[in-house]
This record gives C-alpha cells, sequence and structure tokens, in this order.
C-alpha cells in the first residue's frame, strides 16, 4: 500500500517524501465533487493548499479531531499508518494502488516489474566482456534496487563494453560526445557502466504519469533536483553499500565504474596497460604518447590514441630513421634453445632495426609499416582489457 | 663589470623577467585583432593587451564593457588545487563585485581552446566566432569562452559558456549583468545526465539589442528514439528585471533529410554516414513544417549562408535523399 515513514501536517516532522506522498494521494483521490483535494500539483512542501487538502479530507471523513477518539488522527495530521493515511490509500484509484516513494526524494512511481528487474540481472551477468567481479557487482545493484525498492535499472544500449573502434568513431565523429580516445575511455575495459531507470514510471505533478528513459530526461525537464534525488537514491546502493564509483564527472550521474575516477589518468593508464601486454615501450607526455617502437632505445612522439588507432601516427622520416638505426637488436638464439633475450617483435622485413639509415631514405611504405605495429599493439590491449589499471 | 652581469643574470632569473608568462605555456594565444577577447562584436575593446594576461587576482580570460562597468572573467588564485572562475564587475579600476562560476577550474594556466560545431558556442552548425581558453586535462579539463551581449540599450551582459569533461562533455551557460553596482546572475542553462547537447548563439533584435537563442537537446544513442531539439529565445524584456523565455524553433532554418519511414532507419543513415551527416538531428516529422514522411534528418541553424554551403555537401553524402530546406515548428 502507498505509506509514508512519518507524519504530515501542521508542526509534523514532514519530511519531503513524506510530504509528497501525501500530497500525490490527495492529488488523485477526488471530493464528493469529482475533484482532487490537493488543488495545486504535488511538490513535497508542506504548505498552505496541503494544509486545506489535508484538513478537506479529514472532515469528509471524519478523520481527525482535536481529541482524537479511536480511528481518528489529530486534526491536520497525517500519522503514519493512521486513519487518514489508510482512508487515503483505499481511496486511491485502481491504477494508483502501489505507488511508492523512495526516501529522500518528492518523486512517486510505480513499482516496475520483478521480471524484468531478473532479466536485466542476467543479461548483466552474461555479458561476458565485462571484468566478472564487477558485472557481478552492477547485477547485484540491479537486484537490490528491486529488492529495496521495486525500482528496475538497466544498462544503456551504449552503456556497457565499448570496443576501441566504436571509441573511434564517436571521437571522429562531428560533434564529438567525449574527448578519450580509443583505449582512454573507462568505458574500454568492461570496467564500466552507465545504467539508468529506463521504464521508470513516475507520477507527474498533477497526477498523470510519465514513462521516463535510462537518463530521467523527463524528470530532469521538470525538475533537475528531483531527478537528482532519484539518483543519489540509486547511489546509495551502488555507492555507499556496493563501492561502486561514481563518475568525477559532475552531471555524468548514469555513469559507475570500479574503480575512483580520483588521481586517475585515463592516457597514463593505457600507456602503462600498453607496456605491461605489448611488445613496445610506451609512455605518455605532453598530451601525446610515446613509443620507443620496440626497440628499447629512445621513446618518439606518436601522437593521440585516436591517430594511432586510425594508423595516422605522426612519425617523421628523421624520427623513423633514428629508431632503426640506433635499435639494440638482440642476437639470434642458438638453434634449438630459448635464449634470455627474445626479438621483442618480429620485425617485418621491411623495416632493418639496427642497420643505419638515413631519413631521406625511409620510405612511406616503411612509415605506414611501423603504424600498423603500433595499431597492433593497441589491438593487444583490447584484448587483454582485463589487465587494465588505473593510475595516477 | 662581470659581477654586473651575473647580478643582472640573476635578478632576470629570480623575477622571471624575460620568460613567457606561464599563463600561456602550453600553447601560444594570439592576442584578440579589434574586438575584447569573446566579445561578440558590438562592444569596443576595454584594454589594448591580449589574453589571457596575469593580474593581481589570478589570470584575465576577458573584459566586456558594460556601460560605465567592466565585467571581467578571470581565473581566480587557486587553493587547495581549486581556481575559482569568476565575473568581477570593476569600474574605475576598483573591484565592486565578483561571482563565480559553477565549475572551477584545476589550475591558472589556460591554453587556447578551439570552438568546434558542438563546442557550446554557436547554433548546431556553425561555432561562434569567440576566442576560448581551457585548463586541465582529461577528466580536469574546462573549456571557458565569454561573450558581451547587448542585452538593451545600457545594459550590456557577459555570457559566459564552459565545457568539462573528458570520458563524456557537458556544458554550462552563465548569464550575467551589472546593475546598482552588484553582478546578477540573470540567466542559467545546464545539462542533465546522458548525451544532452546545449549551446548558445546569439541573434540581433530590433532596438539594437542582443538575444540569446539556447539550444537545448538530447541526442538518443537508441535507434528506437528520436532526438530532441528545443530552440528557445531569451531576450531582456524592458522594464522588467528578468530574461524572458520564448519558443524560438518556428524562427529557425534547416537542411532537412525527409523521407524517413522509421526511427530506425533516421539513425541508421546518420550513422552510416557520420562524418557528412553527424550534425543531424533525427527529429519527427510534427517538428517540421512541411516534411512529408515520418521522420527526418534535420540541421538547424540560424546561417543560412552556412546552411548552403552543408547542402552541396550533403547532396554528395546521401544522393537520392530529398534535401529540403524547412523551418521548424513550435518546440513540443
Amino acid at each position: 500500500m502507498a505509506d509514508i515513514k512519518d507524519s504530515v501536517g501542521e508542526q509534523a516532522a514532514n519530511k519531503e517524501h513524506d510530504v509528497a506522498m501525501v500530497q500525490a494521494m490527495l492529488r488523485v483521490v477526488k471530493d464528493a465533487k469529482n475533484q482532487p483535494y490537493l488543488a495545486g500539483n504535488y511538490d513535497g512542501s508542506y504548505g498552505k493548499l496541503t494544509k486545506a487538502a489535508i484538513a478537506s479530507f479529514q472532515n469528509d471523513h471524519k478523520l481527525a479531531a482535536a481529541k482524537p477518539g479511536p480511528g481518528q488522527d489529530l486534526q491536520g495530521i497525517v500519522s503514519a499508518g493512521g486513519p487518514t493515511i489508510l482512508k487515503l490509500d483505499a481511496m486511491l484509484p485502481a491504477d494508483y494502488k502501489d505507488i511508492r516513494i523512495l526516501p529522500d526524494t518528492r518523486t512517486v512511481f510505480w513499482p516496475g516489474a520483478e521480471a524484468d528487474a531478473k532479466a536485466s540481472a542476467k543479461a548483466i551477468l552474461g555479458t561476458a566482456d565485462m571484468e566478472v567481479t564487477f558485472r557481478t557487482a552492477v547485477a547485484k545493484l540491479v537486484d537490490t534496487m528491486f529488492q529495496q525498492h521495486k525500482i528496475v535499472l538497466s544498462l544503456t544500449n551504449t552503456g556497457g563494453r565499448r570496443t576501441f573502434q566504436k571509441q573511434y568513431e564517436l571521437i571522429t565523429q562531428p560533434n564529438p560526445p567525449t574527448k578519450a580516445g580509443p583505449g582512454e575511455s573507462n568505458h574500454n575495459f568492461g570496467m564500466a557502466v552507465d545504467i539508468g531507470f529506463k521504464g521508470l514510471k513516475w507520477m507527474q505533478g498533477d497526477g498523470g504519469s510519465k514513462v521516463d528513459d535510462w537518463w530521467l530526461n523527463s524528470l530532469q525537464k521538470v525538475s533537475a533536483n528531483k531527478a537528482a534525488e532519484m539518483w543519489a537514491a540509486r547511489n546509495v546502493v551502488a555507492v555507499t553499500q556496493l563501492k561502486l564509483h561514481p563518475s568525477a564527472l559532475k552531471g555524468d550521474l548514469i555513469h559507475l565504474q570500479r574503480f575512483s575516477d580520483n588521481n586517475v589518468s585515463m592516457r597514463r593508464s593505457l600507456a602503462g596497460h600498453l607496456n605491461n601486454v605489448g611488445k613496445m615501450g610506451w609512455k605518455h607526455f605532453n598530451n601525446q604518447y610515446q613509443s620507443d617502437f620496440g626497440w628499447k632505445d629512445a621513446f618518439f612522439p606518436v601522437g593521440t590514441a585516436t591517430q594511432i588507432w586510425g594508423k595516422t601516427a605522426p612519425i617523421t622520416k628523421d624520427n623513423l630513421a633514428k629508431a632503426l638505426s640506433n635499435a639494440k637488436v638482440p642476437p639470434p638464439p642458438p638453434p634449438n634453445k630459448k635464449a634470455g633475450l627474445q626479438p621483442l617483435q618480429k620485425v617485418p622485413p621491411l623495416l632493418q632495426p639496427g642497420k643505419a639509415i638515413a631519413a631521406a631514405n625511409i620510405t612511406q611504405k616503411q612509415i605506414d609499416e611501423v603504424r600498423s605495429l603500433l595499431r597492433a599493439e593497441m589491438n593487444t590491449a583490447e584484448k587483454e582489457a582485463f589487465k587494465w589499471q588505473a593510475l595516477p | 663589470m662581470a659581477r654586473l652581469l651575473l647580478f643582472s643574470l640573476l635578478v632576470l632569473i629570480l623575477c622571471g623577467c624575460g620568460r613567457p608568462e606561464p599563463a600561456v605555456s602550453q600553447a601560444p594565444v594570439s592576442a584578440p585583432s579589434s574586438e575584447v577577447a569573446g566579445v561578440s562584436g558590438s562592444e569596443a575593446p576595454a584594454g589594448d593587451q591580449g589574453f589571457p594576461r596575469k593580474t593581481a587576482d589570478g589570470v584575465l580570460l576577458a573584459e566586456v564593457r558594460a556601460d560605465s562597468a567592466v565585467l571581467e572573467l578571470a581565473i581566480s588564485n587557486c587553493v587547495a588545487q581549486t581556481c575559482p572562475v569568476q565575473v568581477i564587475l570593476r569600474s574605475n579600476g576598483n573591484r565592486l563585485d565578483a561571482v563565480a562560476t559553477e565549475w572551477p577550474s584545476s589550475g591558472n594556466e589556460p591554453y587556447a581552446d578551439t570552438v568546434e560545431p558542438g563546442w557550446g558556442a554557436g547554433d548546431p552548425l556553425q561555432p561562434a566566432a569567440v576566442e576560448a581558453w581551457a585548463t586541465g586535462e582529461e577528466e580536469q579539463y574546462l573549456g571557458i569562452s565569454a561573450r558581451a551581449v547587448r542585452l538593451a540599450p545600457g545594459l550590456t551582459g557577459m555570457l559566459v559558456d564552459q565545457r568539462t569533461g573528458f570520458e563524456h562533455l557537458r556544458r554550462r551557460h552563465d548569464l550575467f549583468v551589472a546593475r546598482e553596482q552588484k553582478l546578477e546572475r540573470l540567466w542559467a542553462g545546464s545539462e542533465g545526465a546522458g548525451p544532452a547537447w546545449t549551446s548558445v548563439d546569439l541573434v540581433k533584435l530590433s532596438d539594437s539589442r542582443e538575444g540569446l537563442v539556447y539550444f537545448d537537446g538530447f541526442r538518443y544513442p537508441t535507434p528506437d528514439e528520436p532526438d530532441q531539439l528545443q530552440v528557445s529565445l531569451l531576450e531582456w524584456v524592458p522594464g522588467s528585471k528578468v530574461i524572458k523565455k520564448s519558443d524560438y524553433a518556428a524562427q529557425i532554418a534547416t537542411l532537412t533529410l525527409d523521407g524517413f519511414p522509421s526511427v530506425a532507419s533516421a539513425h541508421a543513415l546518420r550513422a552510416k554516414e557520420a562524418a557528412c551527416l553527424g550534425l543531424f538531428w533525427v527529429l519527427p516529422a510534427s517538428q517540421l513544417q512541411g516534411a512529408t514522411a515520418k521522420f527526418a534528418l534535420v540541421l538547424p541553424s540560424l546561417s543560412e549562408s552556412a546552411l548552403a554551403t552543408k547542402r552541396a555537401e550533403v547532396v554528395g553524402c546521401a544522393p537520392g535523399r530529398i534535401v529540403k530546406d524547412l523551418r521548424l515548428i513550435a518546440n513540443e
């Protein structure tokens, strides 16, 4: 049944969620003239209209007195579990019988379907491209939100693991929604999700209903604060109870991830990950990546993640000539014996590391070959996504 | 003599004289040619020095001469890695008032930022011709720009646009005016969760006034939902103390690809031709005057010349499509 946790009325506790619930009920329960008791919109704020609506409802149904007898509330007070709230609940239109509200929010909503919550949790658990402890925690979030609040959460269609290629497409489109290149998004490693309220049916101020999207866009249009309250309620479970982390970006409310954003550099983390799983040495410095091309000599600038993925890394003939000329090439291992020093990577025939070459003799094909090697490193980084670690 | 030279050199090193200002160390910022940095064009320069430049209060990014006073946009000195971005009201050099924007900076060494389509200053096709600066990298990134808005004769405001984020980008806009030696935030626009997009362009109104055209959109990543786009005019109401917001959609020209039977088909073409059609919005025909199919790809702009240029490109990337010059109708 629709209920309140604490009293509402003159000199009462008047917690916003309780006031909003009583107001919402008074907005849809009608008097003898078929008019709602509450003339204005419900908003969680106790005032003159609410006071009048409570008085009118209690008078009509003889639910209160200055000295309340059995089955009566104190005049002007709607007590938790008391006769006024019970009568309001009994008089709710059939479609409104199950309305609910979350603590510290002002938006009344209808419960979601258990089957939808189970399907959402199952889908998340079955998402093999997300890191397993993380996806287990996210599925637990869905379960807990439903058990505690009857709210169904689900991943947006782009809210799970995002491939490096998809990230590339996002950042290279006109009006890109992100500045994160391939391998620089926390969605690229299966350790972040966008999880929202799609399908949540909430009560509008006038008693009507609205079915919202993942981002609570409709509620946001009505009141940014009310939408923020719903996200905060989700985060009580997600962050406080399940220790997931919200985005550090203010307003990116839908986002949750396995690690804290605080003092994390996604670019230095990608460089570190490439060092761990790839064959080359990597750094991120001065707004671009640097690589030693696997030849263990100096590091050379190779541009942005987007350029590396797109095979347009800005490699100069001069730098490639230096890299090839100074490359430290290990001697070939003795036959049938695994040497401690292995070639760092299979060198394409076009490239001859360790042999002096002038910049003028570097060909475009050689540059393209190195670009392909860099891209191959990114492919490895994607394949070994779960080894990614957040670095400062 | 050698001692004197050595001493002079030491003084130069200690005072930092003779080396570039750290405020512009990441990328040189050229001084604005004939206008105040970020000012839309109608105001006279408040100073002849370029921006950004260091002051006692921090780093000055822009100035707007607001009648008898000056509105400054500055990154104030940092406290614990938080550097408030402030609008400061000055008269005759005296600081009268200051208001911080919602989003502070993480540092006070701004570098040049580029206002591209989507940055949040301008219309969906044509970015505003303003200078912008940024501080920080990745999630600390904050882009900042300012424009003068001649709201009414004798009332010039400063519009501050900000953009922040790395994984997702978010924008907000604040309009400040000076009245009775105090700063007032006359209006603010911001974005909610998800792929929201807002932007402000300026438009000339009667009586030499300027208004703000506010684009407030949401680009659904789901192929089963059309985008949402509302266009409003914010203008000063003479004699009142408020900004009036009215529907401006019907004033906006568009380039429209008509003829999509479903929302998914419109999304699909936009995704396939992202380089050419990425700026378009998937809108229901009910938002367009004269659309014949259920959905359309729509690119609104205040610049008819920019639309004409884009038209030629679109004809090439979407051959066989019906390209129309339709107008939006009232916001839903």
